[in-house]
């Protein structure tokens, strides 16, 4: 038997990426995820653009309508497999380690916490990735029917990957933290959509309610009412979904891609704002980097009980 | 090699290890003896450095567990009394695997690979995922495994624990021959019977405690002689555990079956069930256990003891 020499190479691939990565791009389900995902999401924008395409004018503005819809379309479908596919992968990374009882064996090799949270994550990110990158080329549909500017195109990759990263790691802490598999999964799909999903319909519920109350009969506006509205802004900020709709709507008013300014009636105040998907981006990031924390500190905590 | 000095661990309200000391040499094969519950798994786990001790230090090849962890697992190869393979890896894979973990380089990890299947003859079944394997093939493959960095301790716990009794010769056969390698290896075992012929030192843990320690038979000289129970019946495992695991001289019990043969099994023999029970009462107090089995409607098929 030959005495191997020891140490740990920094540039070389992680062992943990490496295997997991085999282990997936080694099964035929990989492939069959990623051909159906994109046969889904191809066949469904061509019915957009036909359905769009009937009922337009046929004009360059008709057309631009088109390419908005599809444009939109497709970035909803970006989001939902970055809010909901991501998390999938790595709700199990460290819960599953457990139950096969192959966590222990890993903890003592010399891999640190922070390179196994790491493996994990780029291991997980790295499929979710390959399926974004899969469907960028279906965008150059909608450049080319018009009425869509490349900077949009920014505000979608910004939130898309901010959720993404995010996501996945909001799952790998919660994995790391659950003894099943199940229950990580459960956990991290309740919080998901609480934020997803829940967070516009509770503004769309909330602004419904307090415009009724604010504005009763004249439907004007008011300094309290405009007050209302920019809290409810930067709320729906913190949701990828309406985070993206805000950001739009204030870029198609007012051309300001990064920042909006709300309007305080009667107070001449001028309040200028990161635009709902800075404030997303932002926000994710800095979650991110302490839920990433959190996970190392979760998977290095020596066993007290 | 192995110091072990005053060594605690309490959880809330629970002392696992109450001031345990101990010094296994180089080359030492050191059986920690001790009933379910005695503290062995939390001694190795703390010697591999996945648990923290609440008091006292373990020193592996001058490393102490408590302030230089990975220097302490680079000497260390930690097979747990039941691990887990990756289902998507083949044998040659998951060692590699483990090499790539410990820093081994790459263009090594191959042939260290097959090096270290030859050894735990393994090496036709390199192609074979992992969790295809017996569990006497998966533990040749777990010990593959731990010394994939080529670490001057081993720490097995629970050495033949689920092995038929060919396996576990081979896996004595194996361990004597990486003792003769220059490996030091700690092993936890129920009873000294287990480990006879195989340990050279020795350690009695009771409740936390090291009773007795040193040379195998000066321990097995001043230890009270366990003997082995083998009771085969029919009928329900757990009564029969509980109902054992109550009775007076009973120090351990531990489920054992071996596989049936094609004819055993024709005969229905496979519905049997065996408890391996580790004694140290009087022989009035074996034929306690023996009624209040039978009275309590354990079939009751075969009760012996085993030299």
């Amino acid at each position: 038997m030959r005495a191997p020499h020891l140490k740990l190479p920094a540039l070389e691939l992680s062992p943990i990426f490496a295997k997991e990565m085999a282990g997936r791009m080694r099964s035929a389900r990989a492939y069959m995820v990623l051909t159906v995902y994109l046969a889904i999401v191809s066949g469904l924008s061509v019915l957009l653009y036909m359905v769009s395409f009937l009922g337009s004018p046929r004009t360059v503005s008709g057309s631009g309508a088109v390419g908005t819809v599809v444009f939109y379309f497709l970035v909803g479908m970006q989001v939902l497999l970055a809010s909901f596919v991501a998390p999938a992968f790595t709700a199990g990374a460290i819960s599953l380690e457990r139950e096969n009882k192959t966590f222990d064996v890993l903890r003592v090799t010399l891999l640190t916490p922070a390179q196994i949270v790491w493996a994990k994550l780029i291991s997980a990110l790295g499929f979710t990735l390959l399926l974004l990158f899969a469907t960028l080329p279906l965008f150059s549909l909608a450049f080319l029917l018009g009425g869509v500017e490349p900077r949009e195109l920014i505000i979608a990759l910004c939130v898309v990957f901010a959720s993404a990263l995010m996501y996945a790691l909001l799952a790998l802490y919660i994995s790391a933290r659950s003894r099943t598999t199940v229950g990580a999964t459960l956990s991290t799909y309740a919080i998901v959509l609480g934020v997803v999903i829940g967070i516009p319909l509770a503004a769309l519920i909330g602004s419904s309610t307090v415009s009724l109350a604010l504005a009763p009969t004249s439907g004007s506006s008011s300094p309290l009412a405009d007050l209302f509205d920019t809290l409810l802004t930067l709320a729906i900020s913190l949701s990828p979904i309406s985070a993206i709709a805000a950001s739009q709507r204030f870029f198609s008013a007012t051309g300001e891609l990064w920042t909006f300014t709300p309007s305080f009636t009667g107070s001449g105040l001028a309040l200028t704002l990161p635009s709902p998907f800075l404030i997303l981006t932002g926000v994710y990031l800095i979650a991110s980097v302490i839920l990433y924390m959190l996970t190392v500190r979760r998977v290095a905590r020596i066993e007290q009980q | 090699m192995v110091e072990v000095q005053a060594l605690s661990k309490s959880y809330v309200g629970r002392t696992v290890l109450d001031g345990v000391s101990l010094s296994a040499p180089q080359g030492a094969i050191f059986g920690v003896i001790g009933p379910r519950g005695a503290g062995k798994t939390t001694l190795l786990k703390i010697l591999a450095t996945l648990v923290a001790p609440t008091a006292g230090d373990a020193f592996v090849a001058g490393a102490s567990v408590v302030s230089e962890p990975l220097r302490v697992r680079r000497q260390v190869g930690y097979l747990p009394n039941d691990f887990g393979v990756y289902p998507d890896q083949t044998c040659a894979e998951y060692v590699e695997f483990f090499a790539a973990c410990y820093g081994v380089p790459a263009r090594e990890r191959a042939a260290l690979a097959a090096d270290l299947l030859q050894l735990v003859d393994l090496y036709h079944r390199k192609d074979t995922p992992a969790d295809r394997l017996t569990p006497a093939m998966r533990y040749r493959l777990g010990i593959a495994r731990v010394l994939a960095h080529d670490p001057r301790v081993l720490l097995l716990d629970e050495l033949t624990a689920g092995l038929d009794p060919r396996a576990r010769v081979e896996a004595r056969e194996l361990l004597k021959e990486l003792s003769s390698m220059g490996k030091t290896i700690l092993l936890t075992a129920p009873n000294l019977a287990e480990v006879q012929d195989l340990c050279t030192h020795a350690a009695i843990l009771h409740a936390g405690q090291i009773t007795q320690a040193g040379p195998f038979d000066e321990v097995l000289a001043t230890t009270p002689p366990y003997r082995t129970i083998a009771v085969k019946f029919l009928g329900d495992v757990r009564l029969a555990m509980n109902l054992i695991k109550a009775a007076n001289g009973v120090v351990d019990v531990q489920p054992f079956n071996e596989p049936a043969s094609p004819s055993d099994a024709l005969a229905g023999v496979t519905l049997l069930k065996e408890l391996r029970v580790t004694f140290d009462g009087a022989y009035a107090d074996a034929s306690v256990l023996l009624r209040s089995l039978m009275h309590s409607g354990v079939q009751v098929v075969s009760f012996a003891e085993e030299n």
